[in-house]
């Protein structure tokens, strides 16, 4: 991308963090991480080298924000640059390459986006220390804040496709802006890897969208089936935010697994995502006869709902399940007391003492960000050395069109990629987009506020 | 039943706290304080970072809290509004406006807080249950529904029968003919953006403790809520916010009971589309004179 004049504008948080620290997690702090226009600006001018390989694409509210101190943003790209926004031309032979992640930074799904983004960060500086990437390719990465938003996505997807030529796509997280996205990706031409998108229906949008996530079918039988085995449940209480895809998926698969056992429901009730006070539902599942409360919901909701199960005194001499959350190291901080004992699937175990790759991740990140790596994390950490890995299998040609669909083959051929989540291998080339870790899920609890294997607990 | 009764009064006390705010200042400006909730946010925060990481106690975390949030209230109307004012900018402006200075909020937010969730510890008085007459629920449930009561009836009372309130009801029928009558209308106005940001943050502080739910997002679901409750209760109306929370929170409630929580933001909005039909200015709002 050589020539290409940075546009990024208005990510409004960078300009009030001209006047605070940039704490951990924050684009910008080391050469060529910089998270917009003002701050490229500025690193160009601290560094005299001025080339920026990582533009960070604003989310609508927050660009909208951006207008309001639009004034202090030039005040401080101008009183720090003077100098040319543009990039130097690329070392001569060196083929150009652009690749985009889409993932929410900010908004409401942030609890997973954030340490996403960190391990992208992580995962972009360990392939430059590493040498990872090969000297006749010069790699560029743009990233995008759709804040989960479905048109914010779409917005992202279309500019970069559009503007920026790239191969593929990382993001972005949920399997609803998946579903959003996948077909414009398709229609294009351009790879577009949900790693932890999770609706089963993700790899049928078409051969150019791929998942590395295990779907619901994959592991909450596992759950059912662990549970069984521990206190065989007689009555399992649920309570569903169903308008979300991910989730929706998930109540089918567990009300499939829970028939299969023959364990009754005695409660089904409903929930939006995002709700602030579920003690109604909850009050009408404590009249029915339960051993086991199973949350069916996104990560900062099954906190919030295991939160106020406790507080109404819910979960007293009772089990807990759920879906999503009890493997987030952050949903357990919001929830202590009643996260305590909750059993879980994770498609990968943030104490995975088992495989030194992950064990090396989980020290360096905790070391680096102050927290430790959720799964999602995990998996965008892999996922962009996945993204690296097929472009180094991608015999370029200059043509885009021609090297969009050579990297598509690429990608849908690694196999035997090392992974911090365990080997990963793509399914083969006539197949479904889904790269998996060998193995399965394991299932997680959470023992004295930390996150368990639930065979380690017992 | 009993406990849902409780609950069901408790939602709705949490919504009339935040959704009155937001209809007094429409009631004075003729806009909506498209920001109100991210200073609903900003006083949840404020009280648990002092609590939390400057070990304040929490009553006095929650005294700063208020007053802080009164404070960016104030400057909001000082910043944005006022200015807006003096030029007779067109409304929609003064919403965009609010909207961004929202956004900003949220942002320089994120920057301080990060992007999770945070939740006050647990307290003794967030959990166990009370019973009084015929009614028992949770024993936060009863709190929020007797700060409330305080607050929002403490408003309406004082609307209805202070000089003050005599002056804020002056300059809503007519702040140029308010003025001519000696009220200090902008410095009534700014009281009015203290108090309505000290409501919001009592709600956002309210939700910290009870729900578990500080972010620098969470404004946006009760926002919404309260979009909904003062068009039904009739925009502008302290009284129409308590209506129309208690009318949306009654049908939140009677959806669970009848087992139809699914649907109960459908129930909700098809009631108000309803009711507008029949009533385009809600239930206690003034209907709009032509000049």
């Amino acid at each position: 991308v050589s020539g290409r004049t940075d546009l990024a504008v208005g990510y409004v948080s960078v300009a009030v963090a001209k006047s605070t620290d940039e704490g951990p997690g924050e684009w910008g702090t080391e050469e060529g991480g910089v998270s917009d226009s003002a701050n490229s600006s500025r690193q160009g001018a601290v560094d005299g080298r001025g080339r920026a390989d990582v533009v960070w694409r604003a989310g609508k509210r927050a660009a909208l924000g951006g207008l309001a101190v639009a004034l202090a943003v030039l005040v401080v790209a101008c009183g720090d640059d003077g100098g040319d926004e543009s990039e130097p031309a690329a070392a001569g032979g060196a083929q150009d390459v652009t690749l985009g992640a889409v993932l929410p930074k900010t908004g409401d799904m942030a609890l997973l986006g954030s340490s996403m983004v960190q391990a992208l960060e992580m995962a972009r500086d360990d392939m430059k220390d590493q040498g990872y990437i090969p000297d006749n390719l010069n790699l560029s990465w743009v990233f995008g804040d759709d804040r989960a938003d479905r048109a914010e996505s779409i917005r992202l997807y279309e500019q970069f496709m559009g503007q920026d030529d790239v191969l593929g796509i990382l993001g972005p997280l949920t399997s609803s802006n998946m579903e959003s996205v996948g077909p414009i990706a398709e229609k294009e031409g351009v790879v577009s890897y949900g790693v932890q998108a999770s609706a089963p229906n993700i790899p049928d949008i078409g051969k150019y969208v791929f998942t590395s996530a295990f779907t619901s079918e994959d592991l909450d039988p596992q759950l059912i089936a662990a549970a069984k085995e521990a206190w065989d449940p007689q009555g399992v209480a649920i309570i569903v935010c169903d308008d979300d895809p991910v989730v929706q998926s998930e109540y089918d698969a567990f009300v499939g697994a829970l028939k299969e056992n023959q364990i009754p429901i005695s409660a089904d009730e409903k929930c939006k995502r995002g709700d602030l006070d579920f003690r109604r539902q909850l009050t009408r599942i404590r009249g029915t006869d339960f051993d086991t409360l199973l949350i069916v919901a996104l990560t900062a909701d099954v906190a919030k709902i295991a939160r106020q199960a406790h507080e109404i005194g819910l979960l007293e001499g009772k089990h807990l399940m759920s879906a999503l959350g009890g493997n987030n190291p952050e949903a357990v901080k919001v929830a202590p007391e009643a996260m305590e004992g909750i059993i879980n699937m994770g498609g990968w175990s943030p104490v995975d003492t088992s495989n030194p790759r992950s064990v090396k991740f989980i020290e360096r990140f905790t070391e680096r960000f102050g927290n430790p790596p959720t799964e999602s994390a995990a998996k965008a950490y892999d996922g962009a050395f996945m993204m690296v890995e097929a472009l180094k299998r991608t015999k370029l040609t200059g043509d885009l069109d021609k090297d969009r669909a050579a990297y598509r083959d690429a990608f849908a051929t690694v196999q035997g990629y090392e992974g911090v989540t365990g080997v990963i291998s793509s399914d083969g080339v006539d197949g479904r987009g889904v790269l998996l870790p060998e193995g399965g899920g394991v299932v997680l609890t959470v023992k004295d506020g930390k996150i368990v294997p639930f065979e380690q607990a017992q | 039943m009993a406990e849902q009764i409780v609950l069901g009064l408790s939602a709705a006390a949490l919504y009339s706290l935040f959704a009155a705010g937001l209809t007094l200042v429409f009631g004075v400006l003729d806009i909506l304080n498209m920001a109100h909730a991210a200073v609903y946010m900003w006083g949840a925060f404020i009280a648990w970072d002092a609590a939390v990481n400057y070990g304040v106690p929490l009553l006095l975390a929650i005294v700063l809290a208020i007053i802080g949030a009164s404070i960016i209230g104030v400057l909001l109307e000082f910043l944005i509004f006022r200015p807006l004012r003096k030029r007779d900018a067109p409304g929609l402006m003064a919403l965009v406006a609010a909207l961004a200075a929202g956004g900003l909020l949220v942002s320089i937010a994120e920057l301080r807080f990060g992007t999770q969730i945070f939740a006050f510890p647990s307290g003794d008085f967030t959990q166990g249950e009370l019973s009084i007459g015929p009614l028992h629920g949770p024993t936060s449930a009863f709190l929020i529904i007797g700060v409330a009561v305080v607050v929002v009836g403490g408003l309406w009372w004082a609307i209805v029968n202070t000089r003050a309130g005599s002056a804020l009801r002056a300059i809503e029928e007519d702040a140029a003919v308010a003025e001519l009558m000696g009220i200090a209308v902008d410095r009534m106005i700014a009281a009015t953006f203290a108090i309505a940001s000290a409501m919001a943050a009592i709600a956002g502080i309210a939700v910290g403790l009870v729900f578990a739910n500080i972010s620098p997002f969470m404004g946006s679901e009760l926002e919404v809520k309260a979009f909904t409750i003062i068009i039904l209760g009739g925009m502008g109306s302290v009284p129409g916010a308590i209506l129309g929370a208690l009318a949306v929170a009654t049908m939140e409630t009677v959806a669970v009971i009848a087992g139809l929580s699914g649907y109960s933001p459908l129930i909700v909005l098809l009631t108000v589309v309803v009711l507008l039909m029949v009533r385009p200015q809600g239930i206690l709002g003034r209907s709009v004179r032509e000049a």
